[in-house]
């Protein structure tokens, strides 16, 4: 008993020190506002990119856009002028901030935003938003992003945890002093022996584990593994994620701004079939399907197209180079059909090649 | 649902209040016995199903020993046989039918690879010996099944030990479900620091760890010098990992009111391949030991072999450490794991070498645990590996080292993995010599506790030993 209440004094010892130290280093008071702060700076690259090009298509997705898409394949395919985000690692919390801090403002907007993604991304909020994706989004908010902290941080926390967020100073400055102490680790040899710094033992890091030396196999394995909380159960529940999600405020502004929302849902060698999907991920999709069509939101959907071979993909998400125009060449096909298909739809596009247009087989 | 989750903690909360607001034993461990299956469910509904009916095969089997004893040894086959071929079809059906489709391929003949897609059902290794144990003794007479269904179920199911062991002897368990267990606060005084302890391995060790390791191991063509460091965090993650849970376990059954058994005892101190197996996963080497190691010996001991007597033994450890490699995984990389160490143990035995007899402090000792701990690194290297083919590879192909950035990336790992070494050093340390200062365990523990905080929600893996 002795030795627990020792502990429980020399515990409350180290949290008061930490408290005073963080709190002098920091300068914070307490309870502090919960999630992320995010700076007034704002990254406006996708907004003068559109006031510059006035493109009518807007293409947005992760790294698996930018692996599907021969970007100026797709352009000489369809006759179209497109733009496009595809910023790897991001997910529907940037998708938001890049739509309403950048699209939104151009003075013409796209007359259509594509959104590339994949099973249940587009209703998971807080996917890719801590850690190493916090800085990504830091770089498209402005300083008062309410909904983004609302629903990607503070609705996904725990009660405990939004406690310890408050009152907690070592919790909620544990990033800084992750990345202070894991700076500190990981060059200590490096300095000590090569007169390497941090710097010089992350530009070495960077080379020799680049994407390019990495195993095909095992990176499958391992993207498959990140990925595993788009499977939650509780991420397959549609009518529970829909209104925690960024979705609704994505379908919100773009038609305030008259744009036509197409969704392009991609194929996973997760579950390559139907057969090979959950049954909880098959009523997922559609619910989600029909949320997309109440909303007069056009889906495309590659989740199970037979087009698209298993052989084309380097690991579970993203196509190998050598076929990636290969799948440009079936979006293009489709795209260029459902415009074709769609005379209502606005397309202010005279010289685009819809005569070209083939049907999509049944 | 893993033991550092908070869905688990709020679990476990509301099963201990009740568990220690009931008076009897039987409800008690009825209790018990339905958060264990709920533990389980939580995973899958399939493995609810599975665990429910082999141990309704074990329970009629046993049931059956006692009542008929004249077919006493048939039951006995037919619960080695539902065991064991339960634990085949679920666990190594596929690596069967890929191996065998890809022999086949290799004659030109082309077939298809008949799979099973189902996820191996959570804790299926363990919990079959556990009750291959139990089937066994008493099949021997030295246990009467009068728990009744309920203790063998539990014994079975029990929650804190169900995803990675310990494997518990059933006698040991058993002997503690039979009686009332009424709250002391003893329970929490012993539990709190394996909790404590397990919690900051498995979030601030094992987890950071596993980062740098994942990434060596990612790599198609990494240098040896970053293959050995690898392997070298690897040596450090695996043993963290492995004790957190262990600690977990453990100091949740304690706060429970049961002793769960060790599984660790400074393994990587071990002088020999025997040592070492000795104090890993040493509830997994008693049951190898009892099953396996001891009745084959006696059976090949019990035979007349003439110039083939060298093979009773060795053939035991082979036979043994071929049967560990399988249990951990369905992969060459484990099967040859353990015939590793087969291997070892028999060489160690050919050349008479016992250093775990040789007096401590000596130079002659302490070489001795030199080359095994260089043994025991590579030993995981074979485990950690993705392939045998990619292992082989960078052995025989890869340079020591390409260049600048190849050592700063070695150095920079190996930095990490020093760092994340010493809390585990501190650990042995205070069990090893018991110091007299009775501040400094509780400064210990109290710096891991606040230092856990920091690692919360860092990056959380799950247990290592969850995948067999």
């Amino acid at each position: 008993m002795k030795l627990f209440f020792r502990f429980l004094t020399f515990l409350l010892i180290f949290l008061v020190a930490a408290e005073l130290t963080l709190h002098l280093k920091y300068d914070r008071t307490y309870p502090e506002a919960l999630g992320p702060e995010f700076d007034e700076y704002m990254r406006t690259r996708f907004l003068d990119q559109i006031k510059e090009t006035q493109p009518q298509f807007f293409l947005m997705g992760d790294s698996m856009l930018r692996d599907s898409i021969d970007q100026a394949g797709l352009r000489d395919l369809t006759g179209l002028t497109i733009e496009y985000a595809d910023v790897p690692g991001s997910g529907s919390a940037l998708w938001y901030l890049i739509l309403k801090n950048n699209i939104a403002l151009a003075p013409n907007t796209p007359q259509y935003l594509v959104i590339f993604f994949r099973d249940t991304m587009l209703t998971s909020a807080n996917f890719r938003v801590d850690g190493k994706y916090l800085a990504m989004l830091d770089e498209y908010a402005g300083e008062d992003e309410a909904l983004l902290l609302e629903r990607a941080y503070i609705m996904p926390m725990p009660k405990l945890e939004q406690f310890m967020e408050s009152y907690l100073p070592m919790y909620r400055t544990r990033d800084d002093l992750l990345e202070l102490s894991g700076n500190n680790f990981k060059s200590f040899l490096p300095f000590k022996l090569l007169g390497c710094s941090v710097d010089c033992v992350d530009e070495a890091l960077k080379s020799v584990f680049s994407a390019d030396n990495f195993d095909i196999l095992g990176l499958d394995m391992e993207v498959d593994a990140k990925e595993n909380s788009l499977y939650d159960p509780i991420d397959m529940q549609f009518d529970h994620q829909v209104e925690r999600s960024f979705l609704p405020e994505i379908i919100r502004l773009a038609h305030e701004k008259d744009m036509q929302l197409i969704m392009v849902r991609m194929k996973t060698t997760r579950h390559p079939t139907r057969a090979d999907a959950s049954k909880e991920l098959l009523a997922y999709m559609d619910d989600l399907d029909a949320y997309l069509a109440t909303n007069e939101i056009i889906l495309m959907d590659y989740a199970f197209d037979e087009r698209v071979l298993d052989e084309w993909f380097k690991d579970a998400v993203h196509i190998q180079r050598s076929d990636r125009m290969k799948f440009t060449e079936i979006f293009a096909q489709d795209l260029l059909y459902l415009l074709g298909a769609n005379p209502g739809l606005p397309v202010d596009c005279p010289e685009c090649k819809l005569k070209h247009a083939t049907p999509q087989p049944e | 649902m893993s033991f550092t989750s908070l869905t688990f903690i709020l679990f476990f909360i509301v099963t201990s209040v009740a568990h220690w607001l009931i008076r009897s034993r039987r409800w008690q461990n009825l209790l018990l016995l339905a958060a264990s299956y709920v533990f389980v469910g939580y995973s899958s509904l399939e493995a609810v199903a599975i665990l429910a009916a082999g141990t309704a095969v074990d329970a009629l089997a046993t049931g059956g020993m006692v009542s008929r004893p004249q077919n006493k040894k048939a039951l006995l086959w037919v619960s080695l046989a539902t065991n064991l071929g339960m634990l085949l079809v679920f666990k190594y059906f596929n690596f069967f039918a890929a191996n065998v489709t890809g022999m086949l391929a290799g004659l030109g003949l082309e077939t298809n690879t008949l799979t099973l897609k189902m996820a191996l059902p959570l804790g299926i290794s363990f919990y079959t010996l556990k009750k291959i144990a139990y089937v066994v003794v008493v099949y021997r007479g030295t246990l009467t099944p009068d728990g009744g269904w309920i203790d063998f179920a539990l014994y079975v199911a029990f929650f804190p030990q169900f995803a990675a062991g310990p494997i518990d002897r059933p006698n040991h368990l058993l002997a503690q479900f039979s009686r009332t267990r009424t709250w002391h606060w003893e329970n929490f005084f012993d539990a709190w620091q394996l909790l404590v302890t397990g919690v900051f391995k498995k979030l601030v060790i094992a987890d950071t760890v596993a980062n740098v390791v994942e990434r060596i191991f990612l790599l198609e063509a990494p240098s040896i010098a970053l293959l050995l460091v690898g392997g070298l965090g690897f040596t450090l993650q695996v043993l963290a990992d492995f004790s957190a849970y262990t600690d977990l376990s453990r100091g949740v059954a304690r706060l429970l009111g049961i002793e769960s058994s060790p599984n660790f005892n400074a393994p990587y101190l071990a002088v020999s391949p025997s040592d070492f197996w000795n104090r890993w996963h040493m509830t997994l080497t008693a049951w190898l030991k009892e099953h396996i190691f001891f009745p084959l010996r006696r059976a090949l001991a019990r035979r007349e072999l003439g110039r083939w007597r060298w093979l009773a033994w060795a053939l035991p450890p082979l036979v043994t450490m071929l049967a560990s490699g399988f249990w951990h995984g369905t992969g060459w990389t484990y099967i040859l794991w353990g015939l590793y160490y087969g291997v070892l143990i028999v060489i160690y035995h050919a050349l008479g070498l016992q250093p775990e007899r040789w007096s401590a402090f000596t130079p002659k000792r302490a070489l001795a645990w030199v080359v095994m701990f260089g043994l025991t690194v590579f030993g995981w290297l074979i485990f950690r590996a993705p392939s045998l083919k990619w292992l082989g590879d960078i052995l025989t192909g890869s340079p020591w080292l390409y260049g600048r950035a190849d050592l700063v990336a070695c150095l920079s790992s190996l930095s990490v993995i020093g760092v994340y070494a010493l809390p585990l050093l501190v650990y042995h340390l205070l069990d090893r010599w018991q110091f007299s200062h009775a501040w400094l365990r509780p400064l210990v523990h109290a710096a891991s506790a606040a230092l856990t905080i920091i690692y919360l929600n860092a990056a959380p893996q799950d247990f290592i030993y969850f995948q067999f």
